[in-house]
């Protein structure tokens, strides 16, 4: 069994290139975690994306799953489903915070990412840090991870900033977080009733109706003529049901 | 397979066909269209592995049988068309089509008996007009059409993995079905494939060749092209034809079989729909840069030239998957108004089931954290996460009772008519971003439904939902209990393991199982609203 300690007197937190050098130490210190993680089976998920089946949840391995994430000579369904792995059973912030503020390989990184909506570490720096970086996919994730956090109220500045972004998804995700918070929003919801996608404002409507819903009832008859149906009916259902949200 | 038809008795040319022994449908009054019906021999009865039309002038089987009379001795049929999508025959001898072209002398006549020609086609639709003196026939290829909840079972298919060391197997659930099912099930060696590919459901959609007294089974490959394609391209064979559809580098999720189904029949607005409505999820997806619509336009095309089944677009698009079969399913239920009960996916429905049992009851199967289990240990912890249930909130509100809308309004279904499943649903991210809803509690709706020989029951393969503790039988279980009151009598469930299998990675029992069905037999005016053929005789 490889410890945590065993992990970090061996390595260094680095990345890409520095990062496989660590992991190829690792292998040779401690060539059971080879076999620890190469005999786990890659199986199709529906959605077309694959998973790891048969693997070792410690967290001391998932440095080497991200090892595996960064092996070029991998078909990249797989790379990508060790990283989603190791960003769900990592218990290395520090290792987290090197991914994320990694530049390269971004589906990679994503798919870590991804994985952290599954991991109960306190992640908020890493992530309030990359809610602000300069890809939509990567705000997106950090975002959605955020609003999941139980803490999510904390992060009520970072879901107020992601509201304006340019990127639809991470509009929509902050939207829908802002709804959920204990904290008065109820201004920066209503502005986002006349955001230019038609998902946002019907997230907006939602959470508005979560947040006041005198105001999401006063709001309801414009939004009956918003050119989507979608955002036709919930207004509609609102005003026949004018109690709250579900 | 042989089709005979009757057609009308006009001038001096009459056509006619007697029934094949033990033909389901009979022709009893006079027809009116001068049109013949062929199922086109596109399956393999020599398995040599090629569709049998492309064989040449050999197969005697798969072909429709026409009685004509002609004015000459030796009269001279000619042909309107592409000759090479078909074969004519004459006292078994090839007389036209084909490699023989478009004109073709029969044999003489042998004082008053009609001479007896056999037909053969490459494909569905109009293949063209046969023409013997002033007499015309008009000769088309059937289209296949698929097959209802209603109709009869005739095979089943799951793949079998067990792979003991990785704690990955379906065991539970073949073993069962085998138990069930018998011959009646083929298990997929998952040692022929690249990988195990068990969502068979996805890889194709099957159909039926139907006129009145002939049928066959067609495989429609479809784009996905996973690993269970080699398995698809190994179906060609005696009575089972198979045709690939759309582009497999565009392929997207809607694409997959799981996302297209069929109503049982119907009759809406005064429409008769005798072998139901296709249905699927429709949407657009913005992949690197470029955008996709699902499906794809040749699968639409395909779909929307299925025999009477004009299709039902649905919204799928909230879905991590995006397969109508994720939220919705038909049964066969004699006691309902028009023989089936439509069960659909309902949230309110699943937090009342939730709200039900004890709070702290130990969900032994949901408790581990991802891959194996969603982390939530007790109904207390479902109903607690605030971002879940706002979540599934929105999925009631905002889809699921939109689509329920729109299927209301295509099929003019009635409360009477609708079940509704407890259900609950998570949302799950990949490296794209937010994918969208996967069920939380297995989707007990996601069921392979194998229908017997009556059309009004069977038996059903349920997920089962282990809405209990570990020790915990599956008569502890409020969904099963729930299931048993609200199934239709003639349905026997069976609740399976695919949990790890299946559940666990996005999808259920019928998305891992396909099936034939028995093809549906039309009546004689569906057949002419749908040819638009009723031709008056010259």
């Amino acid at each position: 069994m490889i410890t945590v300690l065993t992990l970090l007197s061996v390595l260094s937190p680095a990345f890409a290139g520095e990062l496989q050098s660590s992991v190829a130490e690792l292998e040779s210190a401690h060539p059971e975690v080879v076999q620890q993680v190469s005999t786990a089976r890659l199986v199709p998920n529906r959605n077309g994306t694959f998973r790891l089946v048969g693997a070792d949840p410690d967290p001391a391995l998932a440095l080497a799953h991200l090892g595996r994430a960064l092996d070029a000579s991998l078909p990249e369904a797989e790379r990508l489903a060790h990283a989603r792995f190791a960003g769900a059973t990592t218990e290395d912030v520090e290792l987290v915070r090197q991914v994320v503020g990694w530049s390269e390989g971004d589906r990679v990184r994503r798919a870590f990412v991804a994985g952290l909506l599954h991991n109960d570490l306190d992640l908020a720096a890493p992530l309030v840090e990359l809610a602000r970086s300069g890809d939509a996919v990567d705000r997106r994730l950090a975002v959605t991870a955020l609003v999941r956090s139980p803490a999510r109220t904390t992060f009520v500045d970072v879901l107020v900033q992601r509201v304006l972004d340019e990127d639809r998804d991470v509009r929509h995700e902050a939207v829908r977080g802002l709804g959920l918070v204990e904290a008065p929003v109820a201004d920066v919801l209503v502005a986002r009733l006349t955001d230019a996608d038609p998902k946002v404002r019907l997230a907006a409507l939602r959470s508005l109706e979560r947040q006041d819903p005198t105001r999401a009832l006063q709001a309801a008859p414009e939004l009956l003529q918003d050119p989507s149906p979608p955002v036709q009916r919930a207004a509609d259902r609102l005003m026949q049901a004018p109690l709250g949200p579900r | 397979m042989e089709t005979r038809m009757r057609v009308p008795l006009w001038g001096l040319a009459l056509l006619t066909a007697g029934c094949s022994p033990g033909s389901a449908l009979e022709w009893t009054a006079e027809p009116t269209s001068s049109l013949v019906l062929v199922v086109p021999n596109l399956d393999d009865d020599d398995g040599n592995g090629t569709p049998d039309f492309r064989d040449g002038p050999n197969d005697d089987d798969d072909r429709a049988l026409v009685s004509v009379w002609s004015k000459k001795k030796r009269g001279e049929l000619h042909f309107e068309g592409d000759p090479a999508s078909i074969r004519v025959y004459a006292d078994g001898e090839h007389v036209l089509g084909a490699e023989l072209g478009d004109v073709g002398t029969l044999p003489p006549q042998k004082g008053r008996k009609p001479l007896e020609i056999q037909i053969e086609v490459l494909a569905s639709g109009p293949i063209g007009t046969l023409v013997l003196d002033d007499q015309r026939l008009t000769v088309e290829g059937v289209a296949p059409t698929m097959g209802h909840h209603l109709l009869p079972t005739e095979h089943v298919w799951v793949l079998g993995v067990d792979f003991a060391f990785e704690g990955y197997s379906n065991a539970s659930m073949v073993d069962r079905m085998e138990e069930v099912l018998g011959d009646q099930l083929t298990v997929i060696d998952v040692n022929d494939l690249d990988y195990p590919d068990v969502w068979v459901q996805d890889e194709f959609e099957t159909f039926g060749w139907w006129t009145p007294d002939a049928q066959g089974q067609l495989a429609l490959n479809l784009p996905r092209d996973g690993g269970l394609d080699v398995f698809v391209d190994d179906l060609l064979g005696a009575g089972l034809a198979r045709r690939n559809v759309g582009r497999p580098d565009e392929a997207m999720s809607a694409d997959s079989g799981g996302n297209i189904e069929v109503t049982p029949p119907i009759t809406v607005g005064g429409v008769e729909y005798p072998l139901g409505r296709i249905y699927y999820g429709n949407y657009e997806e913005s992949y690197f840069g470029q955008v996709y619509r699902a499906p794809q336009e040749p699968l639409k095309a395909y779909l929307a030239d299925a025999g009477m089944q004009t299709p039902i677009e649905l919204d799928t698009s909230w879905l991590c998957v995006g397969h109508v079969d994720e939220f919705m399913t038909f049964l066969p239920d004699p006691s309902a108004p028009r023989g089936f009960r439509l069960f659909f996916a309902d949230v309110d429905a699943g937090k009342s089931l939730m709200q039900a049992m004890p709070a702290d009851l130990s969900l032994d199967r949901y408790a581990p954290e991802w891959p194996t289990g969603h982390g939530y240990g007790t109904p207390q912890e479902i109903l607690d996460d605030a971002v879940l249930m706002a979540f599934n909130d929105d999925v009631q509100a905002d889809h699921l009772d939109a689509q329920l809308a729109i299927l209301r309004a295509e099929l003019e279904l009635t409360d009477e008519e609708i079940v509704r499943i407890p259900s609950l649903f998570l949302e799950e991210a990949y490296e794209e971003g937010v994918c969208g809803a996967l069920s939380l509690i297995p989707g007990t709706v996601n069921l392979l439904m194998v229908t017997d020989e009556t059309g009004e029951g069977g038996r059903a393969f349920l997920p089962d939902p282990f809405l209990r503790t570990a020790t915990a039988g599956q008569d502890a279980d409020p969904l099963i209990s729930w299931w048993k009151e609200a199934l239709p009598s003639g349905i026997t469930p069976y609740f399976v393991d695919d949990w790890d299998v299946y559940h666990m990675a996005q999808g259920e029992v019928h998305c891992g199982s396909n099936q034939t069905r028995t093809p549906a037999l039309a009546t004689q005016s569906s057949l002419e609203r749908w040819t638009g053929s009723s031709e008056e005789a010259p």
